[in-house]
């Protein structure tokens, strides 16, 4: 051999071991010197996350019976990384996957839905490749994450059909596992509305639904909106109406997340962490079922009579139509509400499970009565003489009037061209005190006191005008939002000067041109008369009486009427009602004390007592017009005091009014209780034995022996301690049930997950006392995770 | 202990039993510490193996290393006859072998399947495949050693034409290797290429000339987008190794290969205990990208062994090269120390994030049956040389 060679040989071997040499180098530096660096992004690298949805929160009453609860339900879900895949291809040229075809249709054919539809829907949306047009090339992928199960269906297992369906639904996905790779059924929540006392309330409860993009828009900060996506990609849902809206943010919850080691293709490897649902908190409501109950039942009582019975208007008897109605009950030492009630109603039960039937939401709307509406809080009707309680109010305190002064109530008064009669033209009455008109609910007298004080004010123009029935309202929060505690309310209108100068600016024009074009002539004489009398630079001394008998544009919901009836009768605690009383969390401690925010009626007590006295009079006197519903009533145990009012509102019938408050005797009120009847007539004869029919219930009394509801003394009263409770109700133990039990054992350890445990835990997965979930193929997690899931109480 | 590496199985080296004690005897003269680092190789190979594989498949975790154990045996096999077989009978039957792994390699083209880009294999049925090319580089390496040392026996200097004649005769198999877009083994070859050459003692001319043409090769290939697009965007990982698409594409093995190896630390996550490995992050953690799989689990203490024991292969093989008995010798053991030092090299270094991803395989660590065979063979032939040289100079009066 040549020394070229051996030279070269050298040359090499300097070459070939600096190679290695370099190797060590770079290896020492990535693992010796930055190595930590490496190790953090790791951990960043590669892990999902599974969102697990929070039980709900109850919402009970002030006895603990609930009003919402959360029911079981079998989901059968689909694990997107677990199922066969969808295509054995490629992206332009795809090749269908037989197997995955086979098990969509094994699973359609015992789910009942169509297996392309289950295929579409188990399908993850491709972003990666098709960007934005992901969901238009594959309608109805899953949006959510690749880790999260997918719902394929929810089976209600509550009815004795839909257990027997689900059982079965499940026993077949879980024990054959190995003919539906990826498919999971678990137990999961949904809520139930079980009408206790057979109440209703379920304008006042509301109920959830899913979890819609407005609401994700609506949420208050991008922390919130980002929950809620999160929880509408895995089913979660949302108060939508009543409590279960307002109360939301305490009754959701807090969403579990379980942390996994992924694999570049979302497959999980391992449990990191588990950070299990915090449940949501338990609203007490003042919502008393069984008040709840009475209140609703002398509401159709009420409605049935005036539909049966004619009554004696305008010269003739007839029968009213009576189409709506509410009731409510206030509590007047704390403002909680005790009782809405309304008419038409319908069991909120309607919403229970996933979502309410179209057919049955159809109806609902359609219905002439409006049941989905709350007559009580967003009812909006003339008060009719209850309003004279306000107008006698501002006279005697700012209209120059005397409580002991006598004024006139004729048959008939002519102001501004108009003639206004008494009552069903009763006729003269001779010189009344504010008292006795407001016993005998005379109408010339207000109507007078309306006159005089629209003549003081200036008459038409009004310069410098007082309007003290106007302001006056305004001291009793009507005209102005109730405040109470749900997405709902309504404040009324009580209508100054200034405001119908506006409107008639508004539409003066509209309605002198309209005369002449008009063919209706029931419409040519309105815009006539709109046009001839609503001048805007005039305010006709009509507008002015019709404010002060509560008529005209005037207008309260009962619960309005309520509040000023209650500050009334409470001495002058006006409040802003509340339904909840207090938030509980989960684990029983108190979260928050509801306390029903009160201020003080701006009328002097003299004027108050005056009137107390004049409202016992409408009940106990034989003149009053309330007198004749309250028959028999034990006055000496339990004072009461109110006022009728009968609304013209033509065309429609009359609304017939009650607002009252009472209690034991020789305390403060109790409670204010208002009826109102849209088209029902008289007050004193279709509101007020409503009213005195609740007043029964609550205190256990027989009422009117012609009516078999008002019998309450076998029952006793409503109340145990005959007040409402003031402490809060025991909840079940279950709704502080701990949480953390729903962690799987050696999650992270466990193989593929086994049929054994998952069958045989099923009969008490199915039951009513343990929740089972158990997770189907999930590859290389956890194989059955069993939680005992924190329950409302059941009652 | 170790010198008898071979012994449990004698009737594989050779059926006739007369010439059964002369080859055991062979065997005893090899060089041990070379098969002492071979087989610590191999054995942590079979470790790593198991370890990348063993998480990912919970029905049978075992079934990819026992297939490893598999070739192990037969590559030592295949080793033991490489090194007792006759040395002239080798150097004569070079250009056999050379048309046979030619003929593998057009193969390719007609029954070939495609892994990662390359339509580097055959299938041979149950499901297993062998990659021509990786006898092909030991084919050229005996081919070319056997022209250059007929020139010496001739007693002439090389000249142009042995060196244009031994370049055709490799280029046509690196032909056919880069058409397989194979671009790895390519370049494995152009090493093996300098070194035979090198050593062989070609005129300096031709080597200066050759590594001038490498370098302007290069510059056109890259400016003229000559690369397939699969080479193109394992260069552009390479070389851009954060950008997003990289990372959501072909830098992302590489990227998690990396933040393996980086975050094994000094110690280690131990074996069957890395998370990047368990969790199936690191693409083929039991083939190509196995280093990382060593980085994460033993960590620098382990993975600076594998090189350390690589690199005492290397030098072995460099000095069995020096002491080689004649030109055919020496040329032989450079070319297969230049084809190992530079696959470990393009290997690891991609492991590292220091080379560009090419297909290629660690020797004797990696699973699959071909590169370990290929490499158990050199190993056998480097052995073959080195027995011969002591025979050699035991003949003329020992050391």
């Amino acid at each position: 051999m040549n020394d070229r060679s051996g030279l070269r040989l050298v040359i090499l071997s300097v070459l070939v071991f600096s190679l290695p040499l370099t190797l060590l180098g770079r290896l020492w530096y990535m693992q010796a010197l930055v190595g930590s660096q490496y190790t953090a992004a790791v951990n960043a690298n590669a892990t999902g996350e599974v969102r697990t949805l929070a039980p709900r929160g109850v919402i009970v009453d002030d006895a603990g019976n609930p009003l919402a609860r959360n029911d079981s339900a079998l989901v059968v879900a689909a694990l997107s990384t677990a199922l066969p895949r969808a295509n054995l291809g490629t992206l332009k040229k795809p090749k269908p996957n037989p197997a995955r075809i086979d098990e969509m249709q094994r699973l359609s054919a015992i789910l009942g839905i169509k297996a392309a539809d289950l295929d579409a829907k188990a399908t993850l949306c491709d972003y990666f490749d098709y960007g934005a047009q992901a969901l238009t090339k594959n309608p109805g992928c899953w949006t959510g994450s690749p880790l999260q199960p997918i719902p394929l269906i929810t089976i209600d297992n509550s009815t004795a059909t839909g257990a027997q369906h689900a059982t079965d639904v499940a026993l077949r996905v879980l024990e054959q596992h190995e003919l539906y790779p990826g498919i999971t059924a678990q137990i999961e929540d949904v809520r139930n509305y079980p009408a206790p006392d057979g109440s209703s309330a379920a304008q006042l409860i509301g109920h959830v639904g899913k979890i819609s993009q407005s609401d994700i828009d609506d949420a208050k900060n991008t922390s919130d909106a980002a929950t809620l996506k999160t929880a509408a990609g895995i089913g979660g849902v949302i108060g939508q109406e009543g409590l279960e809206a307002e109360y939301n943010s305490y009754l959701q919850g807090t969403m579990g997340t379980t942390t996994f080691s992924v694999t570049p293709a979302g497959n999980p490897v391992s449990t990191l962490s588990e950070t299990p649902a915090t449940p949501g908190d338990t609203v007490v409501t003042s919502i008393d079922a069984k008040v709840q109950k009475i209140a609703e039942d002398a509401l159709v009582d009420a409605v049935n009579t005036a539909r049966t019975k004619p009554q004696h208007i305008s010269g003739k008897s007839q029968t009213q139509k009576a189409d709506a109605a509410a009731a409510v009950v206030l509590n007047l030492r704390n403002g909680q509400v005790i009782a809405a009630a309304n008419y038409p109603t319908y069991s909120p039960s309607v919403w229970d499970g996933a979502g309410i039937d179209k057919n049955v939401y159809d109806a609902l709307q359609k219905d002439p009565g409006k049941p989905l509406f709350s007559q009580a809080i967003q009812g909006q009707y003339a008060p009719g003489s209850t309003f004279k309680v306000v107008t006698s109010a501002g006279a005697l305190s700012l209209g120059g009037y005397s409580q002991t002064g006598t004024y006139d109530c004729p048959g008939t008064l002519t102001q501004g061209g108009r003639t206004f009669h008494n009552f069903d033209n009763e006729g003269a009455q001779g010189a009344l005190t504010f008292a006795q008109a407001l016993t005998i609910s005379c109408d010339t007298f207000f109507d007078s006191v309306g006159a005089d004080l629209w003549n003081a004010d200036g008459g038409l123009s009004g310069t410098g005008a007082r309007e003290i029935v106007v302001n006056e309202a305004k001291l009793w929060k009507l005209g102005q939002p109730s405040g109470i505690d749900l997405p709902i309310d309504s404040k009324g209108n009580i209508e100054s000067r200034q405001d119908l100068k506006n409107y008639d600016a508004r539409y003066h024009a509209q309605w002198c041109a309209a005369v002449k074009t008009d063919k209706d002539p029931n419409q040519r004489a309105i815009d006539d008369s709109n046009c001839r009398y609503h001048i805007p630079a005039e305010y006709q001394v009509g507008e002015a009486i019709n404010v002060a008998i509560g008529q005209g544009t005037t207008t309260a919901s009962p619960l309005q009427m309520a509040v000023a009836y209650g500050a009334l009768g409470n001495g002058g605690t006006l409040f802003t009602p509340r339904l909840a009383k207090a938030i509980v969390g989960p684990d029983g401690k108190l979260v928050k004390a509801v306390v029903a925010p009160s201020s003080k009626l701006q009328v002097s007590s003299d004027v108050l007592t005056y009137i107390q006295q004049a409202l016992v009079g409408v009940v106990t006197d034989p003149k009053g017009t309330g007198a004749a519903a309250f028959a028999g009533f034990p006055f000496g145990l339990y004072t009461v005091a109110g006022k009728t009012g009968t609304a013209e509102v033509p065309p429609k019938d009359d609304t017939a009014w009650f607002a009252s408050y009472g209690g034991p005797a020789g305390q403060p009120a109790q409670y204010a209780v208002v009826v109102a009847i849209s088209q029902g007539g008289q007050g004193g004869i279709t509101a007020a034995p409503a009213v005195r029919q609740i007043y029964d219930g609550i205190w256990g009394l027989d009422g009117d022996p012609k009516n078999p509801h008002d019998q309450f003394a076998a029952a006793g009263p409503a109340f145990a301690g005959v007040a409402p409770p003031t402490a809060l109700p025991k909840l079940a133990q279950s709704t502080s049930a701990s949480p953390s039990a729903s962690t799987a054992p050696a999650a992270s350890t466990a193989p593929a997950a086994s049929t054994a445990p998952a069958a045989l835990a099923l009969p008490a997965a199915l039951g009513l006392t343990t929740d089972v979930a158990m997770l189907g193929n999930l590859p290389d997690a956890e194989a059955v995770a069993v939680r005992s899931k924190p329950r409302a109480a059941r009652r | 202990m170790i010198g008898d590496w071979a012994a449990p199985r004698p009737r594989r080296m050779s059926a006739s039993s007369a010439s059964r004690r002369g080859r055991e005897s062979q065997l005893r003269q090899s060089d041990w510490i070379l098969t002492a680092a071979v087989l610590s190789l191999s054995l942590v190979g079979v470790l790593l193996v198991a370890a990348a594989t063993e998480p990912l498949n919970k029905t049978h975790p075992f079934a990819v290393v026992e297939h490893q154990v598999l070739f192990l045996a037969v590559g030592l096999g295949l080793a033991a006859v490489a090194a007792v077989a006759d040395y002239r009978a080798i150097r004569s039957s070079a250009p056999v072998i050379y048309v046979l792994a030619c003929l593998g390699l057009l193969a390719t083209f007609v029954i070939g399947s495609r892994v990662a880009g390359a339509k580097a294999w055959i299938s041979i049925g149950g499901g297993l495949e062998i990659q021509p090319s990786e006898f092909a580089k030991l084919a050229v390496i005996v081919l070319v050693a056997m022209l250059f040392n007929a020139a010496r026996q001739d007693r002439r200097e090389l000249g142009d034409l042995d060196v244009v004649r031994a370049l055709l005769l490799m280029g046509f198999p690196m032909g056919l290797v880069l058409l397989q877009n194979d671009l790895g083994t390519m370049l494995v070859m152009v090493a093996i290429v300098f070194g035979v050459l090198a050593v062989g003692g070609v005129p300096s001319r031709w080597m200066f000339g050759l590594s001038a043409l490498m370098v302007v090769a290069t510059v056109v290939v890259v400016q003229l987008h000559l690369l397939s697009t699969y080479q193109e965007k394992r260069l552009t990982a390479y070389l851009h190794p954060n950008s997003p698409s990289v990372l959501k594409d072909n830098g992302y093995n590489a990227h998690q290969a990396v933040l393996a190896i980086g975050s094994g630390g000094l110690k280690g996550t131990g074996l069957f205990h890395g998370a990047q490995i368990n969790g199936g992050l690191v693409y083929a953690a039991n083939t190509d990208f196995i280093f990382a799989t060593a980085g994460e689990e033993l960590g620098f203490l382990g993975s600076a062994t594998i090189i350390i024991l690589l690199a005492v292969v290397l030098w072995r093989g460099l000095r069995i090269a020096a002491h080689a008995p004649d030109l055919f010798g020496r040329v032989t053991a450079a070319g297969i120390v230049c084809w190992l030092a530079f696959e470990t090299f393009e290997n690891i270094g991609m492991n590292l994030g220091i080379m560009p991803v090419t297909g290629i395989p660690l020797q004797f660590v990696s699973y699959g049956g071909s590169s370990l065979f290929a490499s158990m063979l050199a190993f056998g032939l480097l052995q073959n040389v080195h027995i011969q040289t002591q025979a050699a100079q035991n003949s003329s009066g020992g050391l």
